[in-house]
């Protein structure tokens, strides 16, 4: 076999951008660490460690409300960030923008608001075999408070969504339609805005989890036309802690609050308590003020880079490594096909994911193994679990051959 | 990393490819599940209890190799023995497994090397784990 590195190359400046992530300059069990556990969480920029360093050694303040100097600065940082969000995505307005832990927070949000005052006896939510566990358990929640009945769209052997089925399930009953953009197991883009129309058709919202698209893909909810959007900081080389949901203006305005406490209420008294507007609805209590004004350096990272140029040189890192995996005999990588991010699972023959893992680790390999919390995509294979190879866009040609030379040796003892 | 080596040259590697008393038995006084969901290990453990002792053990189900090779030790040690001495190894297994001690046991010194690897602990301790549940229910 040639060294398959020669036959892929990128021109992308791939040491500089490794420069502005300290954490990737170590080694790991005598290694230098080669780190494909993107999907779970990303490495950090040094503008995103600096933005957190500088907020809590200049302006630390409770924002809102505040009428002294610090307050202010900390206030318009936290709201700048709801501008480049609002921007990130092409959002009509930033009061469109609510900040949250995460994904997991933002889907919890619509279910256990929007579900609780819209869903009714009867009605179906539809969501897919291919969710992440926090895409399935908050409709399981409502639905055993409201009665509505969840629907599952299959996923096809080669990873993919069975869209005739799809196309049969979604009826007049169908009021929600929660959809994982992207696969964190399989990588699988999810043809969404396809999706979209043919709920809207049916007089459905749709709720996208984009926890895994809003790093590779190009993300406009107003091309999209989704209803809600939801995604993390941390898996797009943002802090943890820190999510956004989007929400069309109507829906947020006509949903019950979330939590109950301070900056959501407008007005309290013992009688009546009157609500903010939105975004501050459903931003109760302080929020993780340092973590969103440190969002906001992840997003100018990205931005500045280009999802293009993110994209292709994922690309290829992507394409070397299937390849290079595939032709180990004993390898079995699920979702081979083309509508896919960087993200690539794989199993080997008579190896658990946990043995595997822990080899690849010795070799300064950081991979995730098991099930990613997507036990019933699992279910769907006949699995336990897969390793799983995320790549992000620090990551090189020659860590992706070590990846591949590391399983084969594996592989084959 | 001589640890890994320990581990995966030795004992563990060997009961993994050939566990010892890997079949499944129906014909047994007591049948118990070791699961753990997370990782999605999965075993069955077979064994006759007569008058407080414990024979005729065997497993089968799916796991990793530690898990495997800890099962499989797990068949092997437990043999013959009564319900206290059972106990009493499983207390110096838990110790070298989880708690990382030496034993003096030597089939349980690679499960001392799992112990320190990151959440491989609850691989080896999964058989022992389920039998110690089980037999403190049945008291």
């Amino acid at each position: 076999m040639e060294d398959p590195v020669i036959q892929y190359s990128t021109r992308f400046d791939v040491q500089a951008i490794r420069s502005i992530f300290p954490l990737l300059d170590q080694e790991v069990n005598g290694y230098p660490l080669a780190y494909f556990d993107n999907a779970a969480t990303t490495q950090k920029p040094v503008s995103v460690i600096e933005a957190l360093h500088d907020y809590y050694t200049g302006y630390n303040s409770n924002i809102h409300r505040g009428i002294h100097a610090l307050a202010e600065k900390a206030t318009e940082a936290y709201e700048q960030t709801r501008l480049a969000i609002q921007e990130f995505i092409n959002a009509p307005e930033k009061e469109e923008i609510i900040f949250t832990r995460g994904t997991t927070e933002g889907i919890n949000l619509i279910a256990s608001t929007y579900g609780k005052k819209f869903l009714k006896q009867h009605d179906e939510v539809i969501i897919t075999g291919m969710e992440h566990h926090s895409n399935i358990v908050p409709w399981q929640m409502i639905c055993d408070e409201t009665g509505a009945v969840l629907k599952i769209v299959p996923v096809s052997v080669t990873g993919e969504l069975e869209m005739d089925e799809l196309e049969n399930m979604i009826s007049d009953n169908t009021k929600i339609v929660s959809v994982v953009f992207v696969s964190n197991t399989l990588g699988t883009i999810n043809p969404v805005k396809e999706i979209i129309k043919k709920a809207h058709d049916a007089g459905a919202i749709v709720v996208l989890d984009a926890a895994q698209a809003m790093q590779h893909l190009d993300v406009d909810v107003r091309d999209l036309n989704c209803d809600f959007l939801a995604f993390s900081g941390h898996k797009m080389y943002g802090p943890t802690g820190v999510g956004v949901l989007y929400g069309k203006r109507k829906h947020l305005e006509a949903m019950p609050p979330y939590q109950g406490g301070g900056e959501m209420i407008s007005e309290v008294t013992f009688e009546k308590t009157t609500y903010n507007d939105i975004p501050y609805k459903f931003e109760a209590g302080t929020p993780n003020i340092a973590d969103v004004v440190a969002l906001k350096e992840a997003v100018y990272f990205i931005s500045n880079l280009g999802k293009q140029t993110i994209r292709t040189h994922e690309a290829t890192l992507l394409a070397m490594a299937t390849e290079g995996l595939k032709e180990i005999d004993t390898v079995k990588i699920y979702a081979d096909h083309h509508h896919k991010v960087s993200v690539i699972s794989f199993n080997i023959e008579n190896m658990h994911p946990f043995d595997a893992g822990m080899l690849l680790d010795a070799k300064g390999i950081a991979v995730r193994t098991g099930h990613h919390c997507t036990q019933p995509l699992m279910a769907r294979y006949g699995i336990e679990g897969t390793v799983r190879a995320s790549f992000a866009v620090y990551n090189t040609l020659e860590e992706v051959d070590r990846l591949i030379k590391a399983v084969s040796r594996i592989a084959t003892r | 990393m001589q640890h890994l080596d320990e581990l995966y040259h030795s004992i563990i590697r060997e009961h993994n490819k050939n566990p010892l008393n890997y079949f499944k038995n129906e014909d047994v006084t007591h049948k118990i599940e070791a699961y753990n969901p997370l990782c999605g290990d999965h075993f069955h453990l077979y064994f006759d209890m007569h008058d407080n002792r414990i024979t005729n053990l065997s497993f089968h189900g799916y796991g990793c190799a530690v898990s495997k090779a800890s099962a499989s030790i797990f068949t092997e040690k437990m043999n013959g023995l009564t319900l206290d001495e059972a106990l009493s190894l499983y207390e110096r297994f838990y110790a070298c497994a989880v708690e990382g001690k030496e034993t003096g046991i030597k089939d349980f010194l690679p499960f001392q090397v799992a112990s320190k690897f990151p959440g491989r602990e609850k691989c080896a301790s999964l058989t022992w784990e389920s039998f110690k549940e089980y037999v403190d229910r049945l008291k």
